[in-house]
Formats: C-alpha cells, structure tokens, sequence
C-alpha cells in the first residue's frame, strides 16, 4: 500500500468525459498526485454536457478541477497546466499513467507519442453519441506493443484536425455527440482501469478496446497487435537528467559540453510572425507548436524556411550563441537531444 | 508534434528522394514549371511556375503575369503529420491577386494536405491555384478578402491559363510521301 500512495496520473483533458473522471480518480484510493493538462476555460454551453457547477464556468478548466479534486481529497498532490498538451514540456507529462480525454485525433496521437517515448501506459477514452457507445483503449509502451497509430490508415491520416492559412480549422469528421451519461460511463470504464494499473493487476487490465454499446447493453473486446507497417518507430527514449540554470548556461557553453542540441519536438525559430496581425518577433527562440501572437492570438510562424533553425550548433551566429537556454524559450522538463543521447532539463542542485 | 528522433530516417530518407525523382519528372515534362531542390537547412523544394496567374499593380489594376514562386517542405514527421502552416510559403510576386495567397505574409493555402501527400500533387495544387482552376472565393476563410468579391464577379475569367502544366505528348506520325 505504500508503494501505491507514491502513484501519479496525468490526465489530458478536462471536458465530457474529463470532468467526470476527476472526482473518480480523486476517490481513488493509492492515488496521491494528479497533474491535470487543459487550455481552456468552462464557458456556459459546458453545463449540460460536463460534470461541473455554475460557479467554474470562466474558470480555467484545469483550475476548477483542481479545486474539485482537492474538495474530495485535501492530501492529494494537483499540477495544473494550462496549456496544450503539445506545448509542454515532454518531462512535465512524466507520470506512472496518461489518461487521455481528448476529443481530437491529432492531441491523441500527440499523447500516444508523448507516452511511447517516455515509457508510461496510457489509456484512451471515448464516445460516440450518436451509436450510444463508449469505449476505453489501454496501451503499453513497447517496440512489440501496438500503439494509437497501429490501426490507422491513410485515410485515418487525412482526417486529423489542423488549422488552415486561410483561417479554417477542419474539425474532426465524426462529431462524438457526447452526452454526460455515456461520458461518465466512458469515464467509469477509465478509472476501473487506471484502478487496476495502479494496483498492479495488469492481467486484468483491457489489452485493447473495451466498448460498451449502451443501446443494446453489449459490450465488446478488441485486442490490438503491433502493426509492422506502423508509421511510428515506437521507439522509447532513454533519457538522462542535465541539471543547469537555464538563466545562466549559454547557448555556447552548452555546445561545448554537449555538441549540437536539437529540443525533441520542436524546432528553432530566428523570426517569426503572426499569421493575421503580422506582428514580428526578431532573434532565435524555440518554436512551440501552438505558440500565439500576444496581440491578436494568431498563429505564429517562421516567414521563411531559412528562418528555421533545426538544431542549436556553432553555425549560429554569435549574437545567439550569447544568448542563454531560458532567454530562447527552453524550460525545465524539455528534452534535448545531443549526439543521439536524450537530456531533460533540470533545475540546477545548489 | 514530436519527431521521430532521428534525422536519418530511412523510410523518410526514401519518400524525399522519391519526391525528387518525381518532381524532376514533372519539371522535365512542363513548359510552364520550374522545381529546383535545395538542400540547405531546411532541404526544401522550390516551384516556379510560368503559367498565367493574376497580379494587383501599383494602381489597383489587375493584369496578368507568368512568373509565380512557392516553397514546399517536408518536415521529418510529414509522413504522419501534414500541418498546413508548415509545409507550404509563397515566394512570390508580392502583389499576387488570389483570394487564397496572401498579399501581405508568405501564406498560401491549398486546403487539406493529408501526411505523405507527395510533391507533385501539391505543385498541382499551387498550379490550379495559381490558374484560377481552383480557388475559395468565401471572406471568412481566404488569405485576400479585397479579393474574394472581385473572384466571385469575374469567375467568366477562370481558368485564367487552360494551359496542361505536363505538356501533351502530340504522337505525331511522319509519313515518306
């Protein structure tokens, strides 16, 4: 039992079938940290479909949520982040299980990378309204092991949710139609599952889908393999810890003891500028994949190709090279990558 | 979001020098396009295009023109994720009348692009932008609104080129007399 009470979870997020699994993992007994990830906010059209009060709605979801889980169990320990789960960095998603409650393709995908590269079962949930179903998939990390991306075909590609240039965002082309009654039972079915995880009865754990077809009161089992066409390498990265102030540690101090650095997942920019106000940023920074103009909240982008910087090397110019970790835009928990080796970011130990 | 790690990727590696050979096909059988590979950081293709597409000029008129320049780019994860802004920047003229290029930043927009959509069907893509062949004429999603009206009044216009960008084999037969 005491091994249990160290457990983490982190849930990406917190709308239909989020909000109704927090105060369930909450309840949880062995569970003693949550880190929750959300961007948004609860607005008023969110009261008839997720499991919260009138009082969170304008609340940051993540916040609100916190407050709930903390309502139900003052010992637990809450991470809030407000952001997209794509923007963070890799190590702030380390957890002994990802709960995804995401309604997108593409932030699923994102997670089942996220969690393949660090090594952490994770556990997908779902709904789909129209056909009263709810489903939970369950994956574990490993070369052999199927992923999220195993099952999915060229047209599954296509389908994933991007913004346009032109100002359109292609939504997902099969609304869920989520109700809160098949979001709480997508839910439930999750935290059994996360239950078992963090018990250790892995034998019992879905290998696979588990969907429950509430019109009819059938419930079917899926087992995935390991698609040898995948697209994904599947590859788990061995990283070591890198104390440094990020304050302090220049660009070329840190080449000099780790050679070039690329920051897994994202890339450098030396100029960027707003997709529809067409405010400019001059000098290097590391490109977050959501970043957004301050002013108009657009997308951001390099002008150019030659504006983007793969890896940080002594072909950058001095003014950059002076430059320190933090000031382009690295923060604690990113992970870089020097001469193949992974490296997370750590405060420095005084 | 996240690469593949690895830079060197051998399925990755083998779809780009496909889109080389591929590219340099269509080049070779076109009068009206131009594709060039860079290989600096970041290797990127760069497609010009002779065929007529429409220009503003200083004085607000609209005239034709035969020079046009895009970007393509391949990130490492293409295969698996295709983020429009990412993969495509217009070069130029500038002035480009179009109300999916953008007259202000190097945007254009083509609509959906699935992950490993090879480069030949994009520069065809640009290629019917670019002729009036395609285009999205609505304010609320387009890179020129000045332009959707004006589309939408001279669509009596379009194809502005009715021109193939592969030219047509002619399969001329000579006979002894």
């Amino acid at each position: 039992m005491q091994r249990e009470r160290s457990l983490h979870i982190a849930v990406v997020g917190l709308g239909a079938i989020g909000s109704q699994l927090l105060p369930l993992l909450a309840r949880m007994l062995g569970l003693a940290h949550l880190t929750l990830i959300d961007p948004q906010s609860f607005a008023e059209g969110n009261l008839h479909g997720q499991n919260i009060f009138r009082c969170d709605i304008g609340d940051l979801k993540v916040a609100a949520m916190a407050r709930r889980a903390l309502a139900i169990n003052p010992d637990l320990e809450v991470t809030a982040l407000p952001a997209a789960v794509e923007d963070l960095p890799l190590a702030a998603l380390r957890a002994d299980l990802l709960v995804a409650c995401v309604d997108s393709r593409l932030a699923r995908l994102n997670v089942n990378e996220i969690a393949f590269r660090l090594g952490i079962p994770w556990i997908d949930t779902g709904v789909l309204g129209v056909a009263h179903l709810a489903r939970v998939t369950v994956y574990f990390p490993g070369a052999n092991e199927p992923c999220a991306e195993c099952s999915m075909d060229a047209r599954d590609y296509a389908l994933l949710e991007y913004e346009y240039p032109c100002g359109a965002r292609v939504a997902s082309q099969a609304p869920s139609d989520t109700t809160a009654v098949l979001a709480s039972l997508a839910a439930s079915l999750a935290a059994n599952e996360c239950q078992k995880l963090l018990v250790g009865d892995r034998q019992y754990a879905a290998v696979g889908q588990v969907t429950v077809d509430a019109r009819t009161h059938r419930m079917f089992s899926t087992a995935f393999r390991r698609n040898p066409d995948c697209r994904f390498d599947h590859r788990r990265w061995e990283i070591a810890p890198l104390h440094c102030s990020l304050q302090r540690l220049t660009i070329a101090r840190a080449l000099a003891s780790t050679g070039p650095l690329r920051v897994a997942g994202h890339r450098f920019v030396r100029q960027s500028v707003c997709t529809k106000c067409g405010l400019r940023f001059d000098g290097l920074r590391l490109d977050r994949p959501k970043s957004r103009c301050p002013k108009c909240g657009a997308r951001m982008i390099a002008p150019a190709f030659d504006a983007m910087v793969d890896r940080l090397d002594h072909s950058l110019p001095p003014e950059c090279l002076d430059r320190t970790l933090a000031q382009i835009g690295l923060r604690a928990g990113d992970v870089v990558c020097a001469a193949d080796r992974y490296y997370e970011l750590l405060p420095e130990v005084s | 979001m996240i690469d593949n790690g690895a830079h060197d990727d051998p399925i990755f590696e083998r779809f780009l020098q496909r889109q080389r050979e591929e590219g340099k096909a269509l080049a070779a059988a076109s009068d009206l396009l131009d594709l060039d590979a860079y290989p600096v950081a970041p290797p990127h293709f760069v497609a010009t295009f002779h065929c007529k597409g429409l220009v503003r000029l200083p004085d607000d008129s609209i005239k034709e023109s035969n020079f046009f320049q895009a970007g393509i780019w391949f990130p490492p994860d293409y295969l698996r994720r295709a983020d429009p802004f990412e993969i495509l920047r217009w070069f130029g003229p500038p002035n480009i009348w179009h109300p999916n290029i953008s007259d202000t930043l190097p945007l254009v927009c083509v609509g959906r692009v699935s992950p490993g959509t090879p480069l030949v069907d994009l520069v065809y893509e640009l290629f019917d932008l670019l002729t009036y062949a395609k285009f999205n004429p609505r304010e609320n999603d387009c890179l020129n609104q000045a332009c959707c009206s004006w589309a939408r009044d001279n669509q009596h216009r379009f194809p502005v080129d009715r021109r193939p960008l592969k030219r047509r084999p002619l399969n001329l037969e000579v006979r002894q007399s």
